[in-house]
């Protein structure tokens, strides 16, 4: 590794110009709740670490999949089954990822038109729809998962509790990262991203 | 009724700035919540069923393709190869950047991805160069369409399990009308640059354009890994996609572009866009169940067929439809919430699937371009630090391309149609 | 040009005082079991008080999906084949194993019969999933560009199936090697060599246009296959006693209606390939070699003993 791997972030804000405050700008910086709070920011870690873990556990999966056709002549039944659920696991830990950063794709051409304060109300706004709805998901996710314990995945007889519990865990991780922000909003609502900050960063 | 109140829903939640697969998951838990009969574990099922496919693991792997080529450095390769062998040319800057887009456009399966590659080392330089600011955001955006139309494409991935249709099929079928589009845009450029003489780089030694070309060929080498795989039939779509990744991680490794940080950024920011897309694939999956359940097909066909029974009308109509709706939503979301009602009116019209596809996926393409929150307006903002202002004066003449490349999609199915036929995809 | 123009007057009437069951199922419009069964049950229900809303294409999820949502009451009604029936009540995949059955009058005997309807009320019992018809769907053969007549011929072959783990074992049982494929890749696998066989029923090789890729259809005729007409219990136990009957005399004449579409298309196909210059008909099978090496498999399931018992049943 060439660069050192700091606790802060390698770049400063660019774009928050209200605060001043530094706004991470590659994907493994810290931002503002990780720099304050230790936990949290294991959390967040861990959480990048297993989304990397399940993308290249399923690149390498894939591989073993033509692998297995092509040198050992008689293809795996498994492989193609433990990727789909690979998949599964790195899609709804990524989600989780992404609420922490806020940058699940939204529409903002309302947004835009509001100013600072409307900006706030309208964030917290759609924090606490994606409260409830995530909220509303985990939960009914446990319960779908714990009565599909008795189901066994075709291939690779998996029980079919460990596929539903990736939208548990998922679930559960936008609920957190959402009341987060909420509480962020409410007592730092300098740190609320502009609607055409947040296209910026969505589209990067 | 139902049907209504879950699309105003839908649309107020967009407006007021609910993520885009949250805006899609609540309507539908109060679809769930009020029918006695349905359990909310259903509604988990279908949301994960919607990622439970070995073909859409062709998208986060097409994405990390694109990141992986994006800091190999194969795009100033071809950079290179493009300028030695046109520069000489009137506006040449202007080719090379079309040229270049069509070149990383083997790896990229995403315009965003093109658009911040090719903005941060294009723009500059043709400013440098003398070029108008406007035209070199302008051809840039614009170019960075083409990246989605030719294999891989993520879009077209989507749309394929969406609709049900081969993957390799819709694949092949964006070949042509992207060779189009390259044409076009060319053309554009030709008008734009006619009188600019003075736009035009001394004309470079074969010895050069011999070797950056050479350069070159080690990066085309993933479009021969994927596209001669798939047609081949040696792997799927999705095994091709992973097949690349390595192809072009190896590349780099050889290009000692790639640093373990390097490595982890990349495979992070390859984390950040396919849990965004993921997501809204997972609930747009329910949203589509709750559409079904409600026969809002039948519901669309019986609309659509008050107003014509006459096929090119509904494709005028649904072109309209769907620059519309590019305007505002994000590709992915649109084919996955608008596909799964159109394509069966589109259907009982004889209309193909696939050629259906590209055109939908072109049209929600412009909308990528089109102000006021085309995405590619921003990244384009975001990595030149030119106004967004600016940026749309740049890319208002390359709408003239785009309209005729749409119009040569919709109306001649042949220019969708021939080369998966040819290739016997169809 | 573009497309056909469509004549407006091809829209189904909905009875607004019926009860309204919705049917999901994975097979498109055009398949005998929306086309037939499902038609034939429209039809007879009309007057019962109860219709029938279908959702062809696998609208509303794939079969292990449909499942889940009719034991949960999520779905009225759902058709899934027996391997998927088996996920809830192991015994019920019995009627997917390979060389089961002399012909489908037996199919149709035994998934009528008394062992399977121990069976089926087991998964009843277990799961809330209702069993309340069974329909002929289609005679498997395997599809290959050389004559396959015993075991040994199967020997290297490679040979695609649904990816279901009991589909593959009933292909190595006849001593091929099975590669799970989605059948929409298969067209250009068996095009390219990436396989060399394919194994389904004769109107499916014929909708996928498996016979333009293939030398030779040989009647192996190893799953004489049905699929199984799945409602819950709430559904079913908020019905009336006229509402059953009408129900179950529907389901019957759909059962019947769909065997004879199966079947008419099955030997008009055949009779097509036999007098044609494509595909070659190989009617030179040693199916009783071939039975009997999957039977041994076959007895080493967990359903082995029902296995036997439905054969000497015959
Ligand atoms: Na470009
Ligand atoms: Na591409």
């Amino acid at each position: 590794m060439s660069e050192e791997v700091g606790s802060y972030p390698t770049s400063g804000n660019e774009n928050n110009l209200a605060t001043g405050l530094r706004v991470p700008q590659e994907p493994d910086d810290p931002d503002f709740p990780e720099q304050r709070n230790s936990p949290y920011r294991y959390l967040v870690v861990t959480e990048r670490l297993a989304a990397c873990t399940f993308l290249v556990g399923t690149l390498g999966l894939i591989i073993l999949q033509v692998v297995s056709r092509y040198i050992f002549n008689s293809p795996f039944s498994w492989t193609e089954e433990l990727a789909r659920f690979g998949l599964l696991w790195f899609t709804f830990v990524s989600a989780g990822f992404v609420m922490a950063r806020r940058i699940h794709i939204a529409v903002d051409i309302v947004a835009s038109k509001l100013g600072r304060k409307g900006t706030v109300v309208l964030d917290t706004f759609a924090l606490a729809m994606v409260i409830i709805a995530s909220g509303m998901m985990a939960f009914a996710g446990a319960e779908f998962a714990a009565e599909a314990a008795r189901l066994q995945a075709p291939a690779t007889s998996l029980p079919m509790s460990l596929v539903y519990s990736s939208a548990v865990v998922g679930f559960t991780l936008i609920c957190f990262h959402a009341l987060v922000h909420m509480y962020l909003n409410i007592r730092h609502p300098e740190l609320v991203p502009d609607a055409m900050e947040n296209l910026e960063r969505e589209a990067v | 009724m139902t049907l209504l109140i879950m699309v105003i829903s839908l649309l107020l939640l967009l407006a007021l700035r609910v993520p885009v697969s949250f805006a899609l998951l609540i309507p539908s838990l109060g679809y769930v919540l009020t029918d006695p009969s349905v359990r909310l574990g259903t509604a988990v099922q279908q949301t994960v069923s919607g990622v439970d496919s070995f073909s859409i693991l062709a998208v986060p792997m097409f994405i990390l393709l694109g990141n992986l080529a994006n800091v190999s450095g194969v795009t100033d390769k071809l950079y290179d190869a493009a300028v030695a062998g046109i520069g000489h040319l009137r506006g040449s800057l202007g080719y090379v950047n079309v040229a270049t887009s069509f070149g990383f456009s083997w790896m990229s399966g995403a315009a965003i991805a093109d658009a911040a590659a090719m903005g941060r080392v294009q723009v500059p330089a043709m400013v440098q160069r003398g070029y108008k600011r406007e035209f070199a955001l302008g051809v840039t955006g614009a170019s960075s369409l083409i990246a989605p139309m030719i294999p891989p494409s993520i879009p077209a991935v989507i749309y394929a399990v969406t609709a049900g249709v081969s993957v390799g099929a819709l694949f092949m079928a964006g070949i042509v009308p992207a060779l189009i589009l390259v044409t076009a845009l060319c053309t554009t450029v030709w008008i734009l640059m006619r009188k600019r003489n003075e736009l035009r780089l001394p004309r470079s030694t074969w010895a050069l354009r011999g070797k950056t070309a050479l350069a070159a060929v080690p990066a085309l080498g993933s479009a021969v890994v994927i596209l001669g795989g798939i047609l081949s039939g040696i792997f799927t779509p999705t095994e091709a996609s992973g097949i690349g990744v390595i192809y072009i991680a190896i590349l780099a490794v050889v290009y000692k572009a790639l640093t373990w940080r390097k490595l982890y950024r990349t495979l992070l920011t390859t984390v950040e866009t396919s849990g965004s897309v993921l997501l809204i694939v997972a609930a747009a999956a329910l949203f589509g169940w709750v559409l079904a359940r409600e026969q809002a097909p039948q519901v669309a066909a019986n609309l659509i067929l008050e107003i014509t029974n006459q096929p090119i009308v509904f494709l005028i109509l649904v072109n309209v439809l769907l620059l519309l709706v590019g305007c505002v939503l994000e590709p992915t979301a649109a084919i996955l919430i608008l596909v799964p009602v159109l394509l069966p009116v589109a259907e009982t019209f004889g209309i193909d699937p696939v050629h259906f596809g590209i055109m939908v996926i072109f049209n929600l393409l412009i909308g990528l371009i089109t102000p006021p929150v085309g995405l590619v307006l921003f990244v384009l903002s975001s990595v030149t630090k030119a106004p967004v202002p600016v940026v749309i004066k740049g890319i208002l003449p390359f709408f003239a391309p785009m309209v005729v490349t749409l119009l040569l999609i919709s109306f001649v199915p042949a220019v969708t149609l021939a080369l998966p036929v040819l290739l016997g995809f169809l | 040009g573009v497309g056909t123009a469509v004549d407006r007057d091809s829209v189904e009437e909905v009875d607004t005082n019926a009860k309204t069951l919705r049917l999901a199922h994975v097979y498109d419009a055009g398949h005998p079991v929306e086309e037939c069964g499902v038609a034939t049950l429209k039809e007879e229900l009309q007057g019962s008080g109860l219709q029938i809303q279908s959702f062809p294409s696998a609208q509303l999820g794939n079969e292990s999906e449909l499942l889940e949502q009719v034991a949960s009451g999520s779905l009225d009604m759902a058709v899934a084949g027996p391997s998927f029936l088996g996920v809830w009540e192991e015994n019920a995949a019995v009627l997917d194993a390979a060389y089961l059955f002399e012909d489908v009058d037996h199919f149709v005997e035994t998934a009528n019969g008394e062992v399977m309807q121990t069976v089926f009320d087991d998964l009843y019992e277990s799961s809330d999933i209702k069993v309340l018809s069974n329909w002929y769907y289609g005679t498997r053969h395997v599809t290959a560009n050389k004559e396959i007549s015993t075991a040994a011929d199967f020997n290297g072959l490679k040979i695609r199936t649904p990816n279901a783990p009991l589909y593959l074992t009933n292909i190595s049982a006849m001593g091929g090697t099975a590669t799970p494929m989605a059948l929409d890749e298969v067209y250009l696998a068996l095009q390219q060599g990436v396989i060399d066989a394919q194994e389904n029923p004769v109107p499916t090789i014929s909708t996928a246009k498996f016979n333009e890729v293939q030398d030779y259809i040989n009647l192996t005729g190893h799953m004489i296959q049905g699929v199984e007409i799945t409602t819950g219990r709430t559904v079913y136990e908020g019905l009336s006693d006229e509402e059953r009957t009408a129900l179950e005399g529907a389901m019957q004449t759909a059962a019947d209606a769909t065997r004879e579409c199966v079947e008419e298309q099955e030997q008009s196909i055949l009779e097509e390939w036999k007098t044609g210059s494509g595909i070659q008909v190989n009617e030179d099978v040693d199916r009783e070699s071939l039975a009997a090496s999957a039977g041994e498999v076959m007895r080493e399931q967990p359903w082995g003993d029902l296995y036997e018992q439905i054969q000497t049943a015959r």
